[in-house]
């Protein structure tokens, strides 16, 4: 399974992390694992689409909000898998060595 | 807590008086159209956005829409400043898009007569990147007079400071 630190993908400086969580998005060959730092939790949403072009970034369809005010970004998985396909900028490590057409 | 601008309006304009909003970044004055401010409001949290435009602080969600945050810091070329109390967001409308402009602080509603506006100075708004429409002078006062689609629309074209 690929799998892909979200901060990377986003050009967020991190420390390096001994522990993250994954989660797996997307089936079969499509499937990946965004490495993240905190699963803050689950609910249900009503998303709202993000229309401007000034906030208009791959990975990411829409935004919701929690009820204090703060803003959730929603992510695309399928843009951001794809997207995947394409890049080689060492954001993406194979832990496998079976998947094709993803860079190592 | 909203500061709502339009219950304030002033008698309607006169000839050729028009009100502003007025408000502060990095120490100067600027002014824009009151016509397109829908509302000035304090900022909460903003929720930073990966891959945008380096003037885009993020995008906060106001009166049920969620609206991108430009720093007009950072979009008019000054360094980035921790927000405190006095910091404003003004919510403007340009062709169906509603925009925050993050300002330092926004305190005045005013009505400039359009006779103390005068066109920018060329070397001034070539420099400015044609965002000014003109430069105020009243009351041994001077301000910057923007406009509101050239602060918009070319605010993705705005390198990192």
């Amino acid at each position: 399974l690929p799998a892909v630190r979200l901060a990377a993908l986003f050009g967020i400086a991190t420390e390096p992390k001994r522990r993250l969580h994954a989660i797996v998005v997307g089936v079969d060959r499509a499937a990946i694992a965004l490495l993240v730092d905190r699963i803050v939790g689950q609910r249900e949403i009503v998303v709202k689409t993000i229309t401007d072009p000034l906030i208009r970034v791959d990975g990411v369809s829409g935004a919701t909000e929690l009820g204090d005010g703060r803003l959730v970004l929603i992510l695309d998985v399928m843009s951001l898998s794809r997207g995947l396909r394409t890049r080689t900028d060492g954001s993406v490590r194979d832990r496998t060595g079976t998947t094709s057409g993803v860079p190592a | 807590m909203t500061e709502t601008a339009r219950h304030a309006l002033p008698p309607a304009p006169v000839g050729d008086t028009h009100p502003y909003i007025l408000f502060s970044v990095a120490g100067t004055t600027y002014g824009l159209r009151s016509h397109d401010v829908e509302h000035v409001e304090m900022i909460d949290q903003v929720t930073s956005v990966p891959n945008a435009p380096p003037c885009v602080e993020g995008v906060v969600f106001s009166r049920g829409h969620v609206v991108p945050v430009v720093n007009l810091r950072v979009r008019f070329g000054f360094d980035r400043r921790a927000r405190d109390l006095r910091t404003r967001l003004l919510i403007v409308r340009h062709e169906g898009r509603r925009v925050g402009l993050m300002a330092d602080e926004a305190r005045e509603f005013i009505a400039i007569p359009d006779a103390a506006i005068r066109p920018p100075h060329e070397a001034v708004g070539g420099l400015s990147g044609n965002y000014l429409t003109g430069v105020a002078t009243f009351n041994d006062r001077i301000v910057l007079i923007l406009d509101t689609r050239d602060v918009i629309v070319s605010a993705a074209l705005v390198a990192a400071p």
